[in-house]
């Protein structure tokens, strides 16, 4: 789980360093840069994990570095801890001002106090504990696969880490999966058979499908079932609906939207193996309001199933309603720059004493930054 | 010195409200007793302060009480509704209703509130001092009303019933609430509203002096009494 992420001069972020819990939701007006952070994290999964960016408007680099600074180093920070090990990791990572194909400027990985490498300008600074020293430069955190625990922090910074940004046409007819590359469910659901298939053939815990199944009855309590139509080789999802004695089978793909885009929520919440950390942008587009419940009970209870830290962006003032204080992060612009952190203590204050409901910082009372309090005229 | 925090009905005026508040405590030379809160309270809306006997109202005002060194409430509301909790609207009553209910929140005991309704819309003031605005391009360069353009009637208060879609009709770009209202508030020369029988901006400009007034003397008022 991420529990500290800084980033340096990635668009508008240009040195925000958030805080995140089990569930942190990110609320703002449009523009204020949440989806930049969000987008932050996926960059570096992607550079770590492919190389490149897997998201076409991330892929030119000069558009990502803040437009008051095109010639800058840019810097990621996590200080992240892993089910099973006892101190929190710590990877730092430097772009140069010329690219990532370029190499890394510098890149450090701590557990603890330990330091497993240190590399600055080319040079190591503590050399990985190896016979065989790789080449310093390129990024070295993907490339000591005899040393567990660096495996274990490069996993969950590349293949732990799911970014969802559902279309609207998610698991529909006209729906094509593009991106490949990192396990799990793709960041676009494209291959939601195999993460089906990966859920159906599981054995140790067969209560997976069956809260699937659950959840959406509670959605449309004509589900019956959602299953493959082949185990083996698997073109469809059925969605079988109970009426009477009566079962109508339906083709995934034939459901509404909406069914569909809080389908694909769940395969991410549920997939096997688990995400460490899962991100997703505005969950409740095309989602029936009143199903929103719902889709904040599964976000919250994931962490404590061991099924991955949550992070999402809203502007909804009904998902929010369900979210605490302290799980709520204010984003705002501060000039060109991002600033994120936690909402202002008169703020939270409120929300304890029930004088403001957590939605109603989208509307009411929009969230501010603990440290900013109003200005003065 | 003691904050000023303003409850304002839509984004429009969450925007505008503070700018034309902001104006007038200049011309009271008020900045001596308070600052103004830059965050206004966005509520909806007459009919959602009621809502559930007053609680929204209510909880609202303790969510204010919160910010620190609070000195006194606004509220800014559009008046023109038809009716209201079954009853015909009149601003007066629902004011002073308004004023009652907040004492339940300890208001005029630790802070003062004041209640005023635009009559019927805030644009209905920018109307009132539209021959102000004619011509004058707004502050992001686009052009704003249309040289020429006089008020609707003699008596702004009641007319136009619909004030945004009357300046939507004169603005050379349009009016867009959110986009434009600041930018009005701005350049409107106040004068010509009040040599104009807008009761309702006198209204606002009492309810502004009392509230410095108060703090002045360091005591708490609810208003209307």
């Amino acid at each position: 789980m991420i529990r500290r992420f800084r980033v340096q001069n990635f668009k508008s972020l240009e040195d925000t360093s958030v805080d995140l819990g089990d569930v942190t939701v990110l609320v703002g007006r449009s523009g204020t840069g949440k989806t930049n952070f969000v987008n932050a994290l996926g960059y570096l999964r992607d550079y770590l994990s492919l190389g490149n960016p897997q998201n076409p408007e991330l892929q030119d680099w000069r558009r990502l570095l803040p437009a008051t600074k095109p010639k800058c180093h840019m810097s990621f920070e996590l200080e992240f801890d892993v089910k099973g090990i006892q101190e929190p990791f710590t990877y730092c990572v430097t772009l140069p001002q010329a690219g990532p194909g370029h190499g890394v400027t510098s890149e450090s990985l701590r557990l603890g106090d330990r330091t497993f490498f240190a590399q600055v300008e080319g040079k190591w600074e503590v050399e990985p504990p190896l016979v065989a020293v790789p080449q310093p430069r390129l990024p070295a955190i993907g490339r000591i696969p005899s040393i567990s625990e660096v495996v274990i922090a490069y996993t969950a910074l590349t293949s732990g880490i799911g970014c969802y940004d559902f279309p609207g046409t998610v698991l529909g007819p006209v729906h094509q999966g593009t991106r490949q590359g990192i396990s799990g469910l793709n960041d676009d659901a494209g291959n939601y058979l195999q993460t089906l298939k990966d859920i159906v053939k599981n054995l140790q815990d067969l209560n997976v499908r069956k809260s699937i199944t659950a959840t959406l009855q509670r959605l449309n309590p004509s589900v019956s079932a959602v299953e493959l139509d082949s185990i083996q080789q698997p073109q469809a999802v059925v969605v079988g609906h109970k009426f009477d004695e009566r079962t109508l089978e339906l083709k995934l793909t034939q459901e509404s939207g909406g069914f569909r885009r809080f389908y694909a929520h769940l395969l991410a919440l549920y997939q096997l193996p688990p995400k460490q950390t899962l991100v997703f942008e505005e969950p409740e587009n095309g989602i029936y309001p009143g199903a929103l419940a719902l889709l904040a009970e599964e976000f919250k209870a994931a962490p404590s199933a061991g099924r991955g830290q949550v992070i999402l962006t809203t502007h909804s003032p009904r998902l929010l309603d369900h979210f605490s204080a302290e799980e709520i992060r204010a984003v705002v612009l501060d000039g060109f720059q991002t600033r994120i952190g936690r909402i202002s203590r008169e703020q939270q204050e409120a929300l304890k004493e029930q004088l403001l409901e957590p939605g109603e910082l989208l509307t009411v009372d929009p969230a501010r930054i603990e440290d900013t309090e109003s200005a003065n005229a | 010195m003691k904050r000023l925090v303003l409850f304002v009905e839509g984004d429009g005026d969450a925007s505008a409200v503070p700018v034309l508040v902001r104006r007038l405590l200049t011309e009271l030379n008020a900045w001596d007793s308070l600052f103004l809160d830059l965050n206004p309270f966005v509520v909806g809306g007459v009919n959602r302060l009621f809502k559930d006997d007053s609680g929204n109202w209510l909880r609202w005002l303790g969510a204010a009480a919160k910010r620190g060194s609070i000195g006194a409430v606004l509220v800014v509301l559009d008046g023109d509704l038809r009716r209201i909790r079954g009853k015909p609207f009149c601003a007066a009553n629902v004011a002073r209703e308004l004023a009652q209910q907040s004492k339940r929140a300890r208001a005029g005991d630790l802070f003062s509130v004041a209640t005023v309704f635009a009559c019927q819309e805030y644009e209905s003031w920018l109307i009132a001092g539209v021959e102000s605005l004619c011509g004058k391009p707004l502050k992001d360069g686009r052009p704003g009303v249309r040289p020429g353009t006089q008020p609707p009637g003699q008596n702004l208060e009641l007319a136009p019933r619909d004030a945004k879609g009357w300046l939507k009709r004169v603005m050379e770009s349009g009016y867009n609430p959110v986009r434009d209202s600041a930018l009005l508030t701005e350049i409107v020369d106040f004068e010509l509203i009040r040599n104009r029988p807008m009761r309702s901006f006198r209204r606002l400009e009492s309810a502004l002096s009392t509230i410095v007034g108060a703090l002045r003397n360091q005591s708490h008022v609810v208003s209307p009494g």
